[in-house]
C-alpha cells in the first residue's frame, strides 16, 4: 500500500514543531511501498490545494495521512479536492499536529519529539485504511401514524398534503383525542373540538380552522382512517416498515351511515355514557360525540340482547351490518410517527382528597369538570352537583400527582391554565359562584398565559397559595384543609365541589409500542426524544418519531408544533425516496459467534436481529439501516467477534504502537488518551486552541490522544492490549454520559473502566493508571485536569514493568 | 450562639433532609397543632432549614416542641420529606445545646414514673365508654424503664436534672 503524507505548518502557526526534522523521520520510518512525504507551508489556500490535487493526481497513493490542523476541520476543507480522485475521505487519517502538539506544547524539542509519534500513529493506522461501500436504502412514500389526536391529526394532514399516503390509527371510534372532550379551549377560548384546514391559506377555499367533524379529515385521499385499531405487529426497518393492524368492528358502514340517529332511536338499550362521566345515558348504538369525526355511528357489540335487530330493521340506508368481524390489515411505511397521547393520572392513587370514595362523588378530575362545562356534556354547560344541587362554591386544587416525588416528579406543564380555563368560564357565566384556586406555583409561560391569568384576577377568582393537606365531607359539605402560606393561616374551605388538576401520564399502552418498536422511554414512561436539545421528535429508532404529548405533557399550540416538527422530519425522509448510508458498520464473525445474545442487549438501536438458520437454529445478524457503528456491540462481545471497519481493533492499536514510539528519547511515562470522536475529541480540540492564549489550557506532553468512535466502542481487550503494547496510563475520554452521542455508550464504558480497575488491581497493575473522564467543549478543562493530574501519579510510579 | 462542628455537621445533614422543599404547605395544612395554635407551623419550620438559618432562634425556640410527632405531614408531603423526623431530629439537638425547655424534664420524670404523661380526663373516659372501646391496660412499668434505659433515656435525663439545678 502506497501512503503520502501531506505536513502543513497552517501559514507558519505550528512554529514549535521542527518540520525538517519530523519530514525526515517520517521518510525514514515508512520508507517502502513507494511511501513519500511533502511539505507545504499552508495547504489550505487556493495554491495549497492545487499542490495537494497535483501531487495525488501524479503520485496516486491508496490512502493519505494529513498532519497538520485538526482532522476535524481538515475532513471538510479536503473532501471537496479528492472528489473525482478515486481517494475517500475513510482513506485520509489526521495527525493532529496542531491543536494535540504544536499549540500544547511549549517546548520544541518536545513538541518534535511528540509530533514524531502522533505522525507516525496516523501513518500506522493509515496503512489499514480502505473505502467504506455505499449502502443505498429504499424508502416507501408513505406514514404509519399512531394516534389520533391533535397531534396525529396535524402530523397526518403535513404529510398527506406532501403527496404521501398516510394511515392513521386510534384505539378509538373517533377522532381528537382527549380535546374532543375539552370543550372550551385556552388562551384563546374558542373550541377544543377544532383543527386546522387543509390546503394552503389565500389559494385553497379554506379559513383558518375548522370543528372536526366538517373538517374533512377522513375523506382526504391520502388519509387510510382506522378507527377501533391497534399496532398488532411491526416487522421491517427504517424505509420499509410493515405494520399490522388489528381492527376492531363499528357495525356500522361509515361510507353509509347518514347520521340519521333512527337506529339509536329505536335501540331499547340504555348505558351510561363514558363520554359523559356516565352522567347521562347513551344507546348500544350511538354517535361517540356530536363534534368529533367521523360522525358516523357505532355499536358496543356486547351491549346487544341476544338476536336484537332492531337498529338494522329502521336503518334507511342499510349501513348496519351487526355481524362484522375483526379485520386485520397489513400496510408498508417509510416511517412510523407515535401520536399516543396522554392520560390523567389516575387521581384515587392520591388518598387525602378521596376521589371515588362513597359521600365523595363531587370530588372530580379537571377532564370531568371540562364535561359538565361542555354544552355537549351532560348537563348542557350547566354546574350542578352530582345530585343535581346547584354549586356555589369550587375549590380547585393544582398539582395533584404532579411535582412530586411521591408521584410523578414532573410539572405537568399546562394545568394551572387547565384550572384557569375553567374558573374563567365559570366566572364569566355564573359570577355568584365562588372559585377558590389552590396552587403551589402558577406556572404561566405561553403566550398570552399571563394575560389570561391575570383576568382570572379580575373577575375575583380566589388564588390561595398552599397545597391542600385534604379533603373532607359532613356528607353535604366538602371541606378542604388549606394553610394559606401568603397569610401563614390555616384555612377550611366548605365547599361544593373539588377539580383536581390531575397529572398528565403517558397513555396506557405506551411500554407495548415501545416492546414492539424497539424504541426507548423516558423515566418518565413518556416516549424518548433522541436528544434533548434539537432532534426532539426522533427516537433511537431511525425513522421513527414522535409527536405532541405522547412526549410530554403539552397544550395544543405546543403540540401543534410538536406534530408538525416530526412530520416535516419524516417527510425529508420519505421526500428522497432513497438515502445512502456511507458509514462503517458492524460486521459478525458468524463463526466465532457463541449465540449469547449479549450484543443484541447492547445495542442501544436494536440493530442486532437474531434471525433463524438452519444450523445451529439462529445467527446474529446486524441490520445495516439500524447500525450507526458505535461500536458498542464490539466491547460487549465476549468473543471478541464483532469489530468495525475503520475502527478495528488492529488499527487503533496500530495507532497507539505509533504513539508510544519514543526512540529511547523519552524515558517519561506516556499516557493514551481514546477520546471518543464526538465532544471528546472537539473538547481537546478547543483545548489546543485555548492553550494559544492560555497557559491554564496546557497539558504535559507525554499525553497523547486517538479517537475512537464512542467510548462504548472501548473493550477491556483493547485496554489490556494498549497496556501491553506499552501504555503506562489510559484516559478514556468520552461525553457526558446522559449526553452520548450513541445513547449509552458513554455509561456502559464508565462501568466498563470501573470494572477494569478491580481487574488491574488483581493483576498487580496500580489501577490508578486508568481513567474514566467526561467533557463538552464548554467543560473541557476537565481533561485538562484529568490529565496533568495522571502525569503526576505517574511521575511518581514510573513506567509500568512489564 | 455558636455551633460545634459537630452540631454543623447535623446541621448540614437536616438540611439534605428537607432541601427539595418547595413550600407548598401540605404539611401546615394538615397539622392538628397548626389548626389550633398558629405559631407552630411546620412549613415555617422548614422555611428556617432551608434559610440555613442555625442561629439562636431555631433551636432555641420553644416552637418545635409543640410538635406532636404524629407524621401527618410527612405522609402527605408531595416532596417526600419527613417533616415530623427532622422534628424530632431538631429537639435532639436543642437537648444537645442544652434548649430543652423546662417542662419537658417534668414529662419525661412522668413516663419513668408513671409510663403515661398526663391522667386520662374522665371526659376521654366517659367518650371511650360510649364508644364502647375497651378498658386502657395498666403500662408494663418494667418494660418501659428497661426501654429507658438502655436506649439512654434516663441518663439523658438526668443530665438535664443537673443542668437545671
Ligand atoms: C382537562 C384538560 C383540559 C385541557 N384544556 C386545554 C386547553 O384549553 N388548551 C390547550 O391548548 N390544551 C388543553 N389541554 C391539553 C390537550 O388536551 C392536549 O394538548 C392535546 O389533547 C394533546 O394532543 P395529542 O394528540 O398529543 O394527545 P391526545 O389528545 O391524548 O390523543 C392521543 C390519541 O392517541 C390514541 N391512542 C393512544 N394510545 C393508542 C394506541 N396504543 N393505539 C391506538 N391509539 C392510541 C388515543 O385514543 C387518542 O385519540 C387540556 C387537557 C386536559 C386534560
Ligand atoms: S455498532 Fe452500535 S449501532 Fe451498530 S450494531 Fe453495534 S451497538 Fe448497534
Ligand atoms: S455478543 Fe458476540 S458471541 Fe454473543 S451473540 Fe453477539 S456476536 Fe455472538
Ligand atoms: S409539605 Fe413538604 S414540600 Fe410542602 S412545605 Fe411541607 S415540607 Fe415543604
Ligand atoms: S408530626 Fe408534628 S408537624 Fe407534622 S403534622 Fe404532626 S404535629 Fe404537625
Amino acid at each position: 500500500m502506497k501512503i503520502g503524507t501531506f505536513l502543513c505548518n497552517c501559514g507558519g502557526s505550528i512554529r514549535n514543531i521542527d518540520w525538517d526534522n519530523l519530514k525526515a523521520f517520517i521518510e525514514e520510518k515508512t520508507a517502502e511501498n513507494d511511501n513519500f512525504c511533502v511539505y507545504h507551508e499552508s495547504l489550505c489556500s487556493e495554491e495549497g490545494k492545487n499542490y495537494l490535487k497535483e501531487v495525488v493526481g501524479r503520485e496516486q497513493p491508496d490512502a493519505i495521512v494529513f498532519g497538520g490542523c485538526t482532522p476535524k476541520t481538515a475532513g471538510y476543507l479536503f473532501e471537496q479536492e479528492l472528489k473525482g480522485l478515486n481517494i475517500s475521505p475513510y482513506q485520509v487519517t489526521g495527525a493532529n499536529l496542531r491543536e494535540h502538539v504544536g499549540w500544547v506544547s511549549s517546548d520544541k524539542d518536545s513538541a518534535t519529539k511528540k509530533a514524531k509519534a502522533v505522525l507516525l500513529g496516523a501513518h500506522n493506522r493509515a496503512g489499514y485504511q480502505a473505502p467504506v461501500e455505499v449502502q443505498k436504502i429504499n424508502i416507501s412514500q408513505s406514514a404509519v401514524i399512531i394516534g389520533a389526536g391533535p397531534a396525529g391529526l396535524q402530523a397526518a394532514q403535513d404529510l398527506a398534503e406532501k403527496g404521501h399516503e398516510v394511515h392513521i390509527i386510534d384505539r378509538q371510534p373517533y377522532i381528537g383525542g382527549n380535546a374532543v372532550k375539552l370543550g372550551a379551549f385556552f388562551p384563546s377560548e374558542d373550541c377544543a373540538a377544532c383543527q386546522t384546514s387543509t390546503g394552503v391559506r389565500g389559494v385553497h377555499q379554506s379559513s383558518v380552522r375548522r370543528c372536526f367533524y366538517r373538517s374533512g379529515f377522513d375523506l382526504h385521499p391520502k388519509i387510510n382512517l382506522y378507527i377501533r385499531s391497534e399496532v398488532e405487529n411491526v416487522t421491517g426497518r427504517l424505509g420499509g416498515y410493515n405494520v399490522t393492524i388489528k381492527s376492531q368492528p363499528t357495525y356500522v358502514k361509515m361510507d353509509r351511515c347518514v347520521n340519521c340517529d333512527l337506529c339509536s332511536q329505536a335501540c331499547p338499550v340504555e348505558k351510561p355514557d363514558e363520554m359523559n362521566l356516565g352522567l347521562s345515558t347513551r344507546k348500544a348504538i350511538y354517535l361517540p360525540n356530536i363534534t368529533c369525526s367521523p360522525t358516523k355511528y357505532v355499536v358496543n357489540r356486547d351491549e346487544c340482547p341476544e338476536g336484537c335487530t332492531e337498529c338494522v330493521k329502521v336503518c334507511p340506508v342499510n349501513a348496519i351490518d351487526l355481524n362484522e368481524r375483526e379485520t386485520t390489515t397489513t400496510v408498508t411505511a417509510g416511517g412510523i410517527i407515535l401520536a399516543t397521547g396522554f392520560q390523567e393520572f389516575d387521581p384515587a392513587i392520591v388518598e387525602e382528597y378521596h376521589y371515588g370514595v362513597p359521600g365523595y362523588e363531587n370530588v372530580i378530575t379537571q377532564s370531568e369538570l371540562a364535561r359538565l362545562l361542555a354544552l355537549t356534556g351532560p348537563y348542557h354547560g350547566k354546574l350542578q352537583k352530582k345530585n343535581g344541587d346547584p354549586v356555589k362554591r369550587l375549590v380547585i386544587i393544582n398539582c395533584v400527582g404532579s411535582r412530586s416525588q411521591n408521584y410523578n416528579i414532573w410539572c405537568s406543564n399546562i394545568c394551572c391554565m387547565i384550572g384557569i380555563k375553567h374558573a374563567i368560564t365559570i366566572k364569566e357565566k355564573n359570577p355568584e359562584i365562588d372559585v377558590y384556586c389552590c396552587y403551589i406555583d402558577i406556572r404561566a409561560v405561553g403566550a398570552n398565559y399571563e394575560e389570561f391569568y391575570n383576568k382570572a384576577r379580575d373577575l375575583g377568582i380566589k388564588f390561595i397559595r398552599g397545597r391542600p393537606a385534604e379533603v373532607e365531607t359532613d356528607g353535604t359539605n366538602l371541606y378542604v384543609q388549606v394553610e394559606d402560606s401568603q397569610a401563614d393561616t390555616m384555612l377550611t374551605l366548605k365547599t361544593d365541589m373539588v377539580a383536581l388538576s390531575m397529572s398528565m401520564v403517558p397513555s396506557s399502552g405506551v411500554q407495548k409500542i415501545a416492546e414492539l418498536l424497539n424504541v426507548n422511554v423516558d423515566v418518565t414512561g413518556y416516549f424518548k426524544g433522541l436528544y434533548s436539545k434539537f432532534r426532539t421528535s426522533e427516537t433511537n429508532q431511525a425513522g421513527i418519531f414522535v409527536a405532541g404529548t405522547a412526549i410530554a405533557p403539552a397544550d395544543i399550540p405546543t403540540t401543534i408544533t410538536k406534530a408538525a416538527h416530526a412530520a416535516s422530519h419524516l417527510d425529508l425522509l420519505l421526500t428522497k425516496g432513497s438515502v445512502e448510508k456511507r458509514f462503517p458498520i458492524a460486521e459478525i464473525d458468524n463463526d466465532r459467534c457463541t449465540l449469547c445474545e449479549i450484543c443484541v442487549g447492547a445495542c442501544p438501536f436494536g440493530a442486532i436481529d437474531v434471525v433463524p438458520v438452519e444450523n445451529p437454529g439462529v445467527k446474529m445478524q446486524v441490520n445495516p439501516l439500524s447500525c450507526l457503528g458505535c461500536g458498542q456491540c464490539v466491547s460487549s462481545c465476549p468473543a471478541a467477534c464483532i469489530d468495525i471497519d475503520y475502527y478495528r481493533e488492529d488499527q487503533i492499536l496500530s495507532q497507539v504502537e505509533g504513539l508510544l514510539y519514543d526512540n529511547g528519547e523519552t524515558p517519561d511515562p506516556i499516557i493514551i488518551t481514546l477520546a471518543c470522536w464526538e465532544c471528546a475529541y472537539a473538547s481537546t480540540d478547543f483545548i489546543g486552541q485555548g492553550c494559544l492564549t492560555d497557559p491554564e489550557f496546557k497539558y504535559p506532553d507525554n499525553v497523547r490522544i486517538l479517537p475512537v468512535q464512542c467510548t462504548g466502542n472501548v473493550s477491556a481487550r483493547l485496554i489490556q492490549k494498549t497496556f501491553e503494547k506499552g501504555a503506562d496510563g489510559i484516559i478514556v475520554l468520552g461525553c457526558f454520559e446522559d449526553k452520548c452521542h450513541y445513547d449509552s455508550g458513554s455509561k456502559a464504558s464508565t462501568i466498563r473502566v470501573h470494572l477494569m480497575k478491580q481487574m488491574l488491581e488483581y493483576s498487580g497493575i496500580n489501577p490508578d493508571r486508568l481513567e474514566k473522564e467526561t467533557v463538552y467543549t464548554e467543560s473541557s478543562n476537565r481533561f485538562v485536569e484529568t490529565a496533568r493530574k495522571m502525569a503526576k501519579r505517574l511521575e511518581e510510579l514510573g513506567k509500568l514493568e512489564r | 450562639m455558636t455551633l460545634t462542628t459537630e452540631l454543623k455537621e447535623e446541621f448540614k445533614d437536616l438540611y439534605d433532609k428537607v432541601k427539595l422543599c418547595y413550600q407548598c404547605g401540605t404539611c401546615a395544612g394538615g397539622c392538628p397543632v397548626f389548626k389550633q395554635y398558629s405559631s407552630f407551623n411546620p412549613r415555617r419550620v422548614m422555611e428556617k432549614l432551608l434559610a440555613g438559618d442555625i442561629s439562636a432562634e431555631i433551636f432555641d425556640e420553644q416552637q418545635i416542641w409543640y410538635c406532636t410527632g404524629c407524621y401527618t405531614c410527612s405522609t402527605r408531603c408531595p416532596q417526600g420529606i419527613d417533616i415530623c423526623h427532622v422534628i424530632n431530629d431538631m429537639k435532639n439537638i436543642a437537648v444537645k445545646i442544652k434548649n430543652a425547655p423546662p417542662g419537658i424534664i417534668t414529662e419525661m420524670t412522668a413516663i419513668l414514673e408513671t409510663g403515661i404523661t398526663a391522667a386520662k380526663s374522665t371526659s376521654a373516659l366517659r367518650k371511650r365508654d360510649k364508644l364502647e372501646l375497651p378498658e386502657i391496660p395498666p403500662p408494663d412499668m418494667t418494660e418501659i424503664q428497661k426501654l429507658m434505659e438502655v436506649t439512654g433515656v434516663i441518663a439523658k435525663l438526668n443530665a438535664l436534672k443537673e443542668d437545671a439545678k
